[in-house]
């Protein structure tokens, strides 16, 4: 493959088969979650050659941030990803508070910490539904959203907002936490391996889930290959794909055979993460 | 590593970090494409000649930062050199992140791509170059990425407008 990231398509290759046929998909993808344009050169239900167009969500948040305050640009932040908003406060936060070198309060330390951990099964529970969804077994999504919503009825309580939380602020955070929140935190803590043990009986052994992921797009971890850069970036903050290989798989299937039976957790190696910013690194 | 130290301009770092090896690396592979080197907050920045960034991309996949993870540019406008480019490449073996850095002039700014020592910058340089306008001599598809084909001008550049219509 000469060209790595595409060229635009506008008729078929040379020498392609007569039937080959260039279509244009989008700007509003069928499964819409995020709009993208796509060209593709289809042979049949085979697409051989896609030229995609992804500036349609592009915001300008940078050009924005010129002309704000520091403190300004945090509810920017949460609008880069909005299934992952207090993470994304949190490095935005992290970055301006290295140039100060601000000293951030233990508590509001640990606050940041449980709340990017809770984002983050957030993001994970709707890439999780929606992904089985586009896949065509619906059923997972009313599952995982769910609990999503217990994780946003905590954000509710603790910022007051759902989604966009602005909570984690230069220096520590918006405000206090509310008295009971630990102990709703830990309710929904305790509840949620059943729930993963649900999701697994529900795609584990799921035809239609295994035969259209077997084997497609593998990317193998410590790669040395010219591919090696961030394609999974825009799911795992600040991870890599040893991150996603080594640290977050095993992490789900032990929790999910932890609650199913008592024995020990037999889950893949558990090598030392490469990401810096990795917290089992 | 100890975020407390600081070094501060080439020889400063090349004496106090003799042992890291993205200096080890540059040292053997060409000292004199370094331009300036800095530590500061933890984070190992060395600047390269522009003409030799591929090559120092290179060397530095050689020497064990395999991971391209993020290019961007900084428009230091009305200083100069103007423009700066940023790669920041990630090391699995040495737990590792550095930032290369390039200084470009405001007139005309191009600098060799790096898409064949990593084909996945191909995008990143595509970013740049829509909203910096940036050249990058090598790339196999240099074009507008988030912006429509026919914008005029460059918007993360400090002189275009924050408001109104271009």
């Amino acid at each position: 493959m000469s060209n790595p990231a595409g060229m635009p398509v506008l008729e078929p290759a040379e020498g392609a088969r007569d039937q080959h046929m260039v279509i244009n998909m989008g700007p509003q993808h069928p499964a819409t979650h995020g709009v993208l344009r796509l060209v593709v050169e289809i042979d049949g239900e085979i697409v051989v050659r896609v030229y995609p167009e992804i500036g349609y969500l592009h915001t300008g948040i940078e050009k924005t941030c010129e002309a704000k305050f520091y403190h300004q640009v945090v509810p920017l932040t949460d609008r880069i990803n909005y299934l992952d908003p207090l993470a994304n406060n949190l490095c935005y936060a992290l970055a301006v508070e290295k140039l100060l070198t601000l000293e951030i309060p233990p508590k509001a330390q640990w606050m940041r910490v449980l709340l990017a951990e809770l984002s983050r099964l957030n993001s994970h529970l709707i890439w999780l539904g929606t992904h089985a969804m586009d896949i065509g077994a619906l059923t997972v999504f009313l599952y995982t959203f769910r609990e999503r919503e217990d994780i946003l009825r905590l954000f509710e309580a603790v910022a007051g907002q759902r989604m966009m939380t602005s909570y984690i602020r230069i220096g520590g955070l918006a405000m206090e936490p509310p008295l009971d929140f630990l102990d709703r935190v830990q309710g929904f803590i305790r509840t949620l391996p059943e729930k993963i043990d649900e999701y697994s009986n529900l795609l584990t052994g799921n035809p239609i889930f295994r035969n259209r992921l077997k084997g497609w797009a593998t990317f193998p971890p410590r790669t040395q290959s010219p591919w090696a850069s961030p394609a999974l970036h825009c799911a795992l903050p600040a991870s890599t794909s040893t991150c996603a290989a080594t640290c977050l798989t095993p992490a789900t299937r032990s929790s999910s055979s932890r609650s199913r039976s008592q024995t020990t957790p037999t889950a893949g190696p558990v090598t030392k993460c490469a990401s810096s910013r990795c917290e089992r690194a | 590593m100890d975020d407390q130290k600081t070094f501060i301009g080439k020889g400063a770092v090349l004496v106090g970090l003799a042992d890291h090896p993205a200096v080890k690396a540059i040292l053997a592979w060409n000292a004199a494409a370094l331009a300036d080197a800095k530590f500061d907050f933890g984070e190992l920045t060395l600047t390269i000649v522009p003409e030799e960034i591929a090559a120092a991309a290179a060397a530095m996949q050689a020497a064990g930062y395999n991971f391209f993870e993020d290019m961007t540019a900084v428009d230091w406008f009305p200083a100069s050199p103007r423009f700066q480019l940023s790669y920041h490449l990630v090391s699995h073996a040495f737990k590792e992140r550095i930032r290369l850095r390039v200084l470009l002039q405001a007139e005309d700014p191009a600098v060799e791509s790096i898409t064949s020592v990593w084909a996945g910058s191909d995008y990143y340089e595509r970013e740049v170059f829509d909203l910096f306008g940036i050249r990058f001599e090598g790339h196999p598809n240099l074009r507008r990425i988030l912006l429509p084909e026919d914008w005029q001008g460059h918007p993360l550049r400090k002189d275009y407008p924050v408001e109104g219509y271009r």
